[in-house]
């Protein structure tokens, strides 16, 4: 950056000259304005920065004069071209000085008590110049102006010295350039401010979303498990039961042996009959209070082991599982359809969304497959074909891969996620769940199938 | 009949006639089912009486493919078949397509803590 620079060799140069507080004062500037950068960081590079770099050097004495600054000038009763100019040119000074405290101190202290040369030039010209600096620091820019006026100025350097009427010139000069700065200077701070409120408005904006869905969500997903329902579900996983058959599904032909429900202790992977089972039971919670619940139909974890197998889409394969006689509902009438996906050792979920017109895909590790998708999309083009003689143009519909989604942070409770998705799912709510809630979600899925029955 | 609503029902009745007349004829005591393995393209065809308990016929085709009893699961039009219903209970026909499917577990990655 070129006012690092600028700083830098100023600095140097002030230091040839045996300066002790305007390096001083121009390295703390420097430090203050900057914060981070460390003054040998940077390098000057254009002609106008070594221009002004030199001028530090013959300004250094000048330069400390000027902070007794306006009040010596009037002292020494120097007639001023524009009193108003003056000061406009006091309050660009004030500014600068007051974003530098202790850079004011230290001038005036050394600044009274070492020069005997005539204060008022030689102070106008060192307290634009230091004006200066300030200003290029706050703009980060190297201006034409300043070169030129720079320029001027270290012709002016050379003459003030002696000559008064020359030094008024000068004067005159800085001063006009140092205003052409000012409503430079007000502009960025105009812009500063606006930029800020941006933000501040932008981040008031940002968190809200989260938050608010956050306080709809309801208390029956979490609710607790009794001290009696925790002693069944215990009881459940105990050894002895292992072989016996806790629960069947009669409408499933599904038999829960304690073997299959141990599935559902802590760290241990979910097997297809006890999510079928749940599914099964979701479907009839949904019967039990229709309004409570979206319209649902949940496939089986085979259902898309058949659509989609090694020898590829088999519409055939599972005409028959969706009849109007086997479900009792035309299957392009649900809003939601819900299809577990198994691969290997890895549970997902595809979702139909009938209602949104969008196929979604659900990993609680955020994995991607667009095959999946695709294929269900053509299965449901397929089945509104076949069996209501429909025509959906599912090229039209959404495919989405949800990333913002409750992810687990383990390699075991998969099987669990996916359930839960479907559950919120079917609820109509978001997925407002983490990884802590699921040993909680464990134990309840236990008492739920033990019991027949999902809430 | 209507053709395309009822196109599925109305093949299956054809269907179910020529299978009657089939079993009519030969035994009606018997029935020819087709096991078709999860991912494999050949179909085991099995015959058994109707009135026999299913689970016969799945522990010869677990055996036939060289694994332990349980392994598969079988379906029929995607719901289960319970070990103990007999063909009549299903009401299955000749030539009846059953799915043969391997149990599924999943957790996400790694070695499964609990295995059954």
């Amino acid at each position: 950056m070129g006012a690092v620079a600028i700083n830098r060799k100023r600095t140097e140069d002030s230091l040839s000259f045996n300066q002790q507080s305007p390096s001083q004062a121009a390295s703390k500037k420097r430090r203050f304005s900057f914060g981070i950068v460390s003054p040998d960081s940077n390098k000057p590079s254009s002609s106008t920065v070594s221009r002004i770099s030199r001028y530090p050097d013959a300004k250094a004495p000048l330069r400390r004069e000027i902070h007794a600054p306006s009040r010596a000038s009037f002292r020494y009763g120097l007639p001023k071209p524009k009193p108003d100019d003056y000061s406009f040119f006091d309050d660009a000074k004030r500014r600068a000085f007051d974003a530098l405290r202790f850079f004011t101190k230290d001038r005036e202290v050394i600044d009274l008590g070492d020069d005997d040369e005539p204060v008022n030039e030689k102070e106008a010209v060192s307290e634009d110049s230091r004006i200066e600096e300030k200003e290029e620091e706050e703009k980060n820019v190297v201006d034409d102006d300043t070169s030129s006026m720079l320029d001027s100025m270290s012709l002016v350097r050379q003459e003030t010295t002696t000559d008064a009427a020359s030094s008024l010139e000068a004067y005159k000069k800085l001063l006009q350039s140092a205003e052409r700065r000012n409503t430079k200077l007000e502009a960025l701070g105009f812009e500063i401010l606006f930029n800020e409120k941006r933000l501040s408005q932008l981040r008031q904006s940002r968190p809200k979303p989260v938050e608010k869905p956050l306080k709809k969500v309801p208390d029956e997903p979490f609710i607790p498990l009794t001290e009696e329902e925790e002693a069944e579900v215990y009881r459940a996983f105990s050894g002895k039961n292992r072989r016996k058959v806790l629960v069947t599904h009669a409408n499933s032909n599904i038999d829960i042996t304690g073997e299959v429900l141990q599935c559902l202790t802590p760290s241990a992977w979910l097997n297809d009959e006890v999510i079928n089972v749940y599914l099964e039971l979701l479907k009839e919670r949904e019967t039990r209070e229709p309004k409570k619940y979206l319209k649902c139909h949940f496939f089986n974890t085979f259902f898309y082991k058949k659509l989609v197998s090694d020898s590829g889409y088999n519409y055939k394969a599972v005409r028959r599982w969706t009849t109007q006689r086997k479900l009792g509902y035309a299957l392009i009438d649900c809003d939601m359809i819900f299809v577990p996906i198994h691969r290997g050792v890895h549970w997902t979920l595809a979702v139909i969304n009938n209602r949104d017109r969008k196929f979604l895909y659900l990993d609680s590790l955020n994995g991607v497959d667009s095959k999946i998708l695709n294929a269900l999309a053509k299965y449901l083009g397929d089945e509104a074909k076949e069996k209501s003689g429909k025509d959906i143009d599912v090229s039209s519909w959404d495919m989405e891969f949800v990333e913002d989604l409750p992810q687990q942070q383990n390699g075991y409770d998969c099987g669990m996620f996916m359930l839960k998705y479907i559950d919120f799912f079917s609820r109509g709510l978001g997925l407002y769940f983490s990884q802590e809630h699921m040993p909680y979600f464990r134990l309840r899925t236990v008492k739920e199938i033990l019991r027949l029955r999902a809430d | 009949m209507s053709t395309k609503p009822m196109r599925e029902s109305g093949s299956t009745s054809v269907k179910r006639e020529e299978k009657k007349a089939k079993v009519e004829s030969s035994a009606s005591t018997h029935v020819t089912l087709r096991f078709k393995g999860q991912d494999e393209e050949e179909i085991k065809v099995f015959r058994m009486r109707r009135n026999v308990e299913m689970r016969k016929i799945m522990k010869r085709y677990n055996e036939k493919r060289g694994v332990k009893w349980n392994t598969f699961v079988f379906l029929l039009d995607g719901k289960r078949i319970r070990e103990s219903q007999t063909p009549d209970e299903l009401e299955l026909m000749d030539g009846d397509l059953i799915d043969a499917m391997l149990r599924q577990n999943g957790g996400g990655y790694g070695p499964s803590s609990i295995t059954f």
